[in-house]
């Protein structure tokens, strides 16, 4: 048996296949619901995620990874971690895994965690995606056990000081979360159709709000924001799809429309106390503030993600840095001035790397191969 | 110009899309799915038709969309769920080539392995792209390219042997 037994049989079998041709307007069709599903998406739960995750040809290390396929991970041998672990922690093979080699793994079963991020120093909090579809946030204490769970609409999102998290549950109620607290606060519910939590801002639980968005009809949809003492605000319908928050709420990243080109948007830093745009341009969906809130990182991503991250001053959007090559599948703020990037270079590595405000960009970790080629190797905590 | 691109794109659906159906066949191993797989992946390359630049690499494109949409389908379950609850679709094309046996074996082989190694084979012995290529479209390293190839093909020596027993 060799190669050419392959090749021949292959052809033989795949010869054998004839499909009804697709016309154009069929392609066309397809990519305009396809479109449409992005710009939520992009408004909602990718925007909002600190840490992007799109599926890339990705490259990682050693088996035993998460996914649907496999069998429910062990339990995690490590006990008594402490959330508030000094770094950034990774997710790398179903564990969180600080660059110490302290690790957690939470036991979720096969459900596969698509984010995670810390909860005060008390526990963690990922979001899972389980075979049903539904996306559940699960709350996980410091040996890995999962607390509670909860079903989710859209995105589960994380304070910058990771002190809170908030999502919205399936009728419409945002949900805040605060370190120390045994459960969620309850929030009026918001109107809309598939509503998400894309920032929580302010000081929780005294002061935060929770701001979102939901799918609306075939536009952009609207933004809302609801306070922890109950106060719901719709918010100015020039600012229709909200995608980020400072911490302090002082700036919102926007979509506010379609680009000339019909395939990216316009966008841009949106001042509430002005009332207007500080700045705006028609290209990139993907915002992440830094933690305050001086610069923020943003991208065009669809399709197999992006391949360029671009570093604004978030007051004017002047560029101050650009990390580019490759294919970028999770990056997140580490400090106010770094930004931890995972990315998969074009010679199929996957690298962890920190860029710097000087302009530079230091390999972290990496590059790592394997045979997991669909997995992102390393995800970045939310934000 | 939008003209210009869709004229453009219209042309390499039209010379490329039987070729790819055949592809995503062989990535599904049903031919609905296929056509679905296809038709999707043809629509996120149309979205992203303006920054192909290079349309010497637009083939390598669709392909590293084919994969990575096929197990996004797959891993999302729905189409597993699917399955069990339509009629049960045709899933492999008639033929009426002889077979002694080996095609059967082979494509047996090709449904048994694990998503991601089974497009190692077929962009390898199917698409006949190089070792390399191959690395490059799945964005892993030659030597997992090669070491993939290995166990299938000693799948395949060990299948027909125990066939011939």
């Amino acid at each position: 048996m060799s190669q050419e037994t392959f090749e021949r049989e292959l052809a033989r079998h795949a010869d054998g296949v004839h499909g009804a041709p697709l016309t154009f307007d069929d392609v066309r069709g397809k990519a305009r619901s396809i479109r449409r599903r992005r710009r939520t998406a992009a408004a909602g739960a990718v925007a909002a995620a600190a840490a992007l995750v799109v599926i890339v040809p990705s490259v990682l290390a050693g088996g035993g990874g998460h996914r649907s396929d496999e069998p429910p991970v062990a339990p995690s041998s490590t006990k008594g971690v402490d959330p508030g672990h000094d770094g950034v922690p990774v997710l790398r093979e179903g564990a969180i895994t600080y660059d110490d080699g302290t690790r957690i793994r939470p036991r979720v079963g096969n459900d596969r965690i698509v984010g995670f991020t810390t909860l005060g120093s008390d526990r963690w909090v990922v979001s899972v995606l389980p075979d049903s579809g539904q996306t559940e946030a699960v709350v996980i204490d410091d040996s890995g056990q999962a607390l509670d769970r909860y079903p989710i609409s859209g995105a589960l999102v994380a304070a910058d000081d990771h002190e809170a998290v908030a999502w919205v549950d399936p009728a419409g109620a945002p949900q805040v979360l605060v370190a120390g607290a045994e459960r969620p606060l309850s929030l009026p519910p918001v109107e809309g159709r598939s509503p998400t939590a894309v920032a929580l801002v302010g000081a929780c639980p005294d002061d935060c709000r929770v701001i979102g968005r939901d799918a609306g009809g075939a536009g952009l949809g609207s933004s809302w924001s609801v306070s922890t003492d109950g106060d719901v605000q719709a918010l100015p319908g020039s600012i229709p799809a909200v995608i980020d928050a400072t911490a302090d709420g002082s700036l919102l990243a926007v979509i506010d429309g379609y680009a000339p080109d019909d395939i990216h948007v316009c966008s841009g830093a949106y001042d509430p106390g002005l009332g207007d745009f500080r700045w705006h341009g028609c290209d990139d969906n993907v915002f992440e503030f830094a933690p305050d809130g001086g610069l923020v990182a943003t991208t065009f991503a669809e399709g197999l993600g992006p391949t360029r991250i671009t570093v604004r001053d978030a007051a004017d959007g002047r560029v101050v840095g650009e990390v580019q090559g490759g294919w970028i599948s999770s990056f997140a703020w580490e400090d106010a001035t770094h930004l931890l990037v995972v990315r998969v270079a074009d010679d199929g590595g996957t690298l962890l790397e920190r860029w710097g405000p000087e302009g530079t960009t230091t390999v972290l970790e990496g590059p790592t191969t394997d045979m997991d080629l669909l997995e992102p190797s390393l995800q970045l905590p939310l934000g | 110009m939008a003209v210009d691109r869709d004229a453009d794109f219209t042309a390499y659906l039209e010379a490329r899309q039987a070729r790819l159906l055949r592809t995503a066949y062989l990535l599904t191993g049903d031919q609905h799915q296929a056509e679905d797989l296809l038709q999707t992946s043809l629509a996120k390359l149309y979205l992203a038709w303006d920054r192909v630049r290079d349309r010497e690499s637009v083939d390598a494109y669709v392909r590293r969309i084919m994969v990575n949409e096929n197990n996004s389908l797959w891993r999302r379950g729905w189409r597993r769920r699917e399955l069990t609850t339509d009629t049960v679709p045709e899933t492999a094309p008639f033929h009426d080539r002889y077979d002694d046996g080996t095609g059967a074996a082979v494509w047996a082989v090709v449904q048994t392995l694990p998503r991601k190694a089974r497009a190692v084979v077929v962009l390898r012995y199917y698409e006949q792209l190089s070792e390399a290529e191959t690395a490059e479209v799945l964005g892993i390293s030659v030597g997992t390219v090669k070491s993939q190839c290995s166990r299938a093909l000693a799948s395949l020596r060990e299948r027909i042997g125990e066939e011939a027993r």
